[in-house]
């Protein structure tokens, strides 16, 4: 009898350890790209037609929402930095354990070399975000290096030591998993200017390494099995030109093999492609080249398969919340990638922000141009000269709720704005923000700004302006 | 196979599973297969090397115990002696060719060189076995024992294998006695609850002092004393201070993983070490720290030497012996010798001022038994042990020498709180992560110097408090430990001896 009560007490211990164990992991685990494999778990099962998968030329090359919005396709982007193909041969292995789509589209970006990655932060972006399960197991034995295998198994071995970089997302990702609002895709804002790229022609080669064909092979017979047909892709970008010579040798291989293989290198004029305004850096499209890339996949995935247009089917509106998040998030990353302080202000009197504005005392004079823009919004910009006062103002969806500079030492205001609970406060060192008891004021300069989505129901902007207007400061 | 590694972690609970689930007359063969194992996971080859200095000692206790029978009393003296001689002489060159061949070639060219002769430089580079140190001595003092009569013949040749060779004491000890784990070797060990618990926790505590402390402030030990030469004192301070935290949890959680090990499968090893730097004296630090090595030496050499037993003069050259062997037995190296040489000579001459001592106490009348005295007392015990500790951590004398002029000349105080501190290789957060681990390590010390059992008492408590410090612990030493990725899962600073 006391030998079973201590096995019973021996196995109740284990099963609270790994409890414990598993709340642990989830709190120091890395949440960077979570939110791509944890919107992709979140689909409902078979609920998509086109998978996009490869490295993070497809992560920010391809909108699966705007090809919803255009063609009425179902699609999500599962792509990921710095994978390889024969860690893509899981994750597609992955998506059609849970989603049986018709299309999948792979990026073959790393064709150019040897399949061996011993680039560990890549490895775990890609491991780390999938579920437990045969994939996951065979990527780490198959896709990583044995020196790599231990911590890709128990990634506490690695993350163990950020204990001590905790940051509130980290805590709240035990009670709330990130949202994925763009089918998975990365946005990247930006553009770096380039002059197109020397292009070679289609039929200049080099030998593909063993492992890569190999690679090739495994997902092309993995197709075949599940009945998935494949597109093989190259994205524009600055190529040299052996990484081009590899692609078409790819190309040649895979056309033999009766594949689809599209270089859009030699589509560029049909896409458009802009290389002074659509790049986000020399290998990675920003959302207005990944825009051009997406029209033109809508049309090919349109001519050569029997893709449904959803649109208008009453069982997929889902995906028309999707979109309307979709663009809720591209008008958040406009907001967030904004750096000019009077353009920024422009962004503010958006129908669907709610926006908390602290103007704490300062020695300084605003600028004049940020008065202006301060002034565009509705504030009553006499106010505002009176440097020694404490200013606060409320936007909801661009009308202004509170607008009030007070000479008292401290000024604080609660409000309801797009639906949550909003405490401003301000004082000469004080500059709080707080939207359902938590703090979002920077509190680095005078004037701090909260922008508050109510589509998306989170705060998508924190920021600090100069007095001068002359910098916007984010961290 | 290290015990702060993946291997051991699967290691150990399969060995002891499959220890307590076959017939207890084969249990000493699967330990000794598992210990030789273990060890070959090092070098298979120096497992040959342990097997000699085995059989070399087993042999010599049958043959002592055939020259026990001897009738002629003269021809049995001497030929005890000899196979005495021949196991000490046999097993210490083994020692000395692995451990100190290439310091004696050193010492050589040097002298050689100061009177112009050239030497030939031998072609090989000797690497020191693991634990050669350790499993020499262990070995060596059955032989005597066998001599002495404590301990009977041991026939069986793999239970004797086993005794040197039982893995969880065999790279860094404790250095066992044949009359405490021999004796075990042949009992019945049954499966207890109770006593697994306690030695898990003890190995728990273990992992606790090696990965969250030793190898924390390790970091910045050799941060700082790896670039002597650019630091000024108070940073060297701050590393001795720390290189003094990091010997004790290094060395002594070995010892208590080993005990904790050992523990779970049913033996009972010695202890290693008793809160060491709460000692009042040197001498008393030396009843402390690495008892299984101190009671080494006075049972083997200080005793044999004479002791205490003969004049005074005698009696101090006895002390300087043992402790510049015990230096030596650290480490080929003259700043080892050097360590032993303070460490003796602080006996000595506290032993040659206990008259001034005993003067002083009486004039100012101080009572010995209060708690100042016993801090006063601590506090410049654990002073003189950190000065040997530098030379100790020291590249060479030299740098020695030079660490404690820049204590003296290049002191700057300040350094102490304008966030200096926070440079030397462990960030502000880490920094004070350590303190508060040496205050728990204190805290711990403490209640077991007034005698406290905590794992005895632990165990009396309720079930949700047992089981808040068993997660606390295993979350602490997951969360916080040194290794994975970017930390090299470090060896045990005993290792190289």
């Amino acid at each position: 009898m006391k030998k079973i009560r201590r096995l019973a007490a021996f196995a109740g211990f284990l099963a609270v350890l790994i409890a414990v164990l598993s709340v642990n992991s989830a709190l120091l685990e890395q949440k960077y790209s979570k939110a791509v494999m944890g919107g992709f778990y979140e689909l409902e099962e078979d609920s998509v037609d086109v998978i996009f998968a490869g490295s993070s030329h497809m992560l920010n090359g391809v909108l699966p929402m705007k090809l919803w919005e255009n063609y009425g396709f179902t699609s999500y982007n599962i792509g990921q930095h710095g994978q390889r193909l024969n860690m893509t041969y899981y994750y597609i292995k992955e998506a059609i354990k849970k989603q049986h789509p018709k299309v999948v589209v792979v990026d073959l970006y790393y064709a150019f070399e040897s399949q061996i990655n011993d680039d560990a932060a890549n490895l775990h972006k890609s491991v780390d975000n999938l579920q437990w399960g045969a994939s996951k197991i065979g990527a780490i034995m198959n896709a990583a290096p044995k020196s790599l295998r231990l911590e890709l198994f128990y990634n506490m071995f690695l993350y163990h030591t950020r204990w001590n970089e905790l940051e509130k997302e980290d805590f709240l990702y035990l009670t709330e998993r990130p949202y994925n609002n763009t089918g998975g895709t990365e946005l990247r804002w930006g553009n770096v200017e380039f002059t197109s790229p020397n292009v070679i022609p289609a039929d200049q080669t080099k030998e593909l390494t063993e492992d890569t064909v190999e690679a090739l092979e495994k997902i092309v017979n993995l197709a075949a099995k599940n009945n998935v047909e494949l597109v093989f892709t190259v994205f524009p970008y600055i190529a040299a030109d052996d990484y081009q010579a590899c692609y078409n040798k790819a190309g040649q291989i895979l056309q033999a093999a009766g594949q689809h293989y599209i270089n859009l290198m030699y589509h560029m004029d049909e896409l458009g492609i802009d290389f002074s305004k659509d790049f986000y850096d020399s290998e990675h499209l920003n959302p207005a080249g990944a825009a051009k890339v997406t029209d033109y996949f809508g049309r090919y995935l349109k001519d050569h398969f029997q893709l449904e247009d959803n649109r208008q089917n009453t069982d997929y509106a889902g995906w028309n919340t999707m979109l309307e998040r979709y663009e809720r998030e591209v008008i958040a990353g406009k907001t967030g990638a904004e750096g000019d302080p009077v353009t920024y202000l422009s962004y503010l009197s958006d129908p669907e922000y709610a926006v908390g504005i602290v103007i704490k005392p300062d020695q300084m004079a605003i600028g004049e141009e940020v008065m202006g823009a301060l002034g565009d919004l509705g504030i009553d910009t006499e106010e505002l000269v009176h440097r020694d006062n404490n200013y606060v103002c409320m936007i909801d969806g661009g009308k202004i709720l509170v607008d009030d500079s007070t000479e008292a030492p401290q000024a604080a205001y609660t409000q309801e704005l797009g639906g949550i609970a909003w405490e401003i406060t301000c004082g000469s060192d004080i500059a709080s923000v707080m939207i359902d008891l938590r703090e979002w004021a920077l509190n680095k300069e005078s004037i701090n700004i909260v922008v508050y989505d109510k589509v998306l129901q989170k705060v998508v902007d924190s920021v600090c302006i100069t007095n001068d207007g002359q910098q916007l400061i984010r961290k | 196979m290290l015990f702060n590694s993946i291997s051991f972690l699967i290691f150990f609970p399969v060995v002891t599973l499959v220890y307590f689930l076959i017939p207890h007359k084969i249990r000493y063969l699967w330990l000794l297969g598992a210990s030789y194992y273990f060890y070959m996971c090092w070098n298979p080859q120096y497992a040959l090397l342990m097997a000699t200095s085995t059989l070399l000692t087993y042999l010599s206790g049958l043959l002592i115990d055939q020259a026990n029978k001897m009738e002629d009393q003269r021809k049995r003296n001497f030929w005890r002696k000899f196979w005495v001689a021949v196991s000490l002489i046999l097993n210490l060159s083994i020692l000395f060719f692995f451990k100190y061949f290439d310091f004696a070639v050193d010492n050589l060219n040097r002298v050689l060189g100061a009177l112009n002769i050239t030497l030939v430089q031998p072609e090989f580079d000797v690497i020191l076995p693991v634990g050669i140190s350790f499993y020499t001595f262990q070995a060596l003092s059955y032989t005597m024992d066998v001599y002495r009569g404590d301990i009977y013949v041991e026939r069986n040749v793999a239970k004797y294998a086993l005794f040197v060779s039982f893995f969880p004491q065999l790279v860094a000890g404790p250095i066992e006695r044949s009359k405490n784990l021999l004796t075990q070797i042949g009992q019945r060990h049954t499966f207890s609850f109770t006593r697994a618990r306690d030695g898990l926790l003890l190995m728990l505590w273990g992992y606790f002092q090696k990965l969250v402390i030793a190898d924390r402030v390790a970091i910045l030990v050799n941060s700082v004393y790896g670039t002597w030469q650019h630091q000024t004192g108070v940073p060297l301070l701050v590393a001795t201070l720390f290189f003094a935290i990091q010997i004790y949890c290094d060395f002594a959680s070995y010892s208590n993983i080993a005990i904790g090990a050992a523990q779970v499968m049913g033996f009972k090893l010695m202890d290693n070490f008793d809160t060491p730097y709460f000692a009042t004296s040197v001498a008393g630090f030396w009843r402390r720290w690495h008892i299984s090595l101190t009671t080494w030496f006075r049972d083997y050499l200080y005793i044999p030497l004479g002791g205490n037993r003969c004049g005074k003069v005698r009696h101090y050259l006895n002390i300087m012996i043992v402790f510049l062997a015990s230096g030596l037995w650290h480490g080929a190296s003259w700043t080892f010798v050097l360590w032993g040489f303070f460490n003796g000579a602080f006996q000595v001459v506290g032993s040659l001022l206990k008259p001034v001592r005993d003067r002083l106490v009486r004039i100012f009348r101080i009572d010995r038994s209060s708690f100042s005295h016993k801090l006063l007392k601590a506090a410049v015990t654990f002073g003189l042990i950190n000065f040997t500790w530098v030379f100790f951590r020291a590249d060479s004398i030299y740098a020695a020498i030079e660490i404690f002029k820049r204590f003296k000349n290049y002191f700057y105080p300040w350094m102490l709180v304008d966030g200096s501190l926070f440079t030397l290789g462990l960030k502000e957060p880490e920094f004070y992560l350590t303190l508060i681990c040496i205050g728990v390590l204190f805290v711990v010390s403490l209640l077991k110097y007034k005698g406290m059992h905590i794992r005895e008492t632990l165990a009396k408590q309720g079930l949700w408090f047992r089981w808040l410090i068993y997660i606390l612990a295993i979350l602490a030493i997951l969360n916080l430990g040194v290794y994975g990725p970017g930390f090299d899962a470090s060896q045990f600073i005993y290792f190289q001896f």
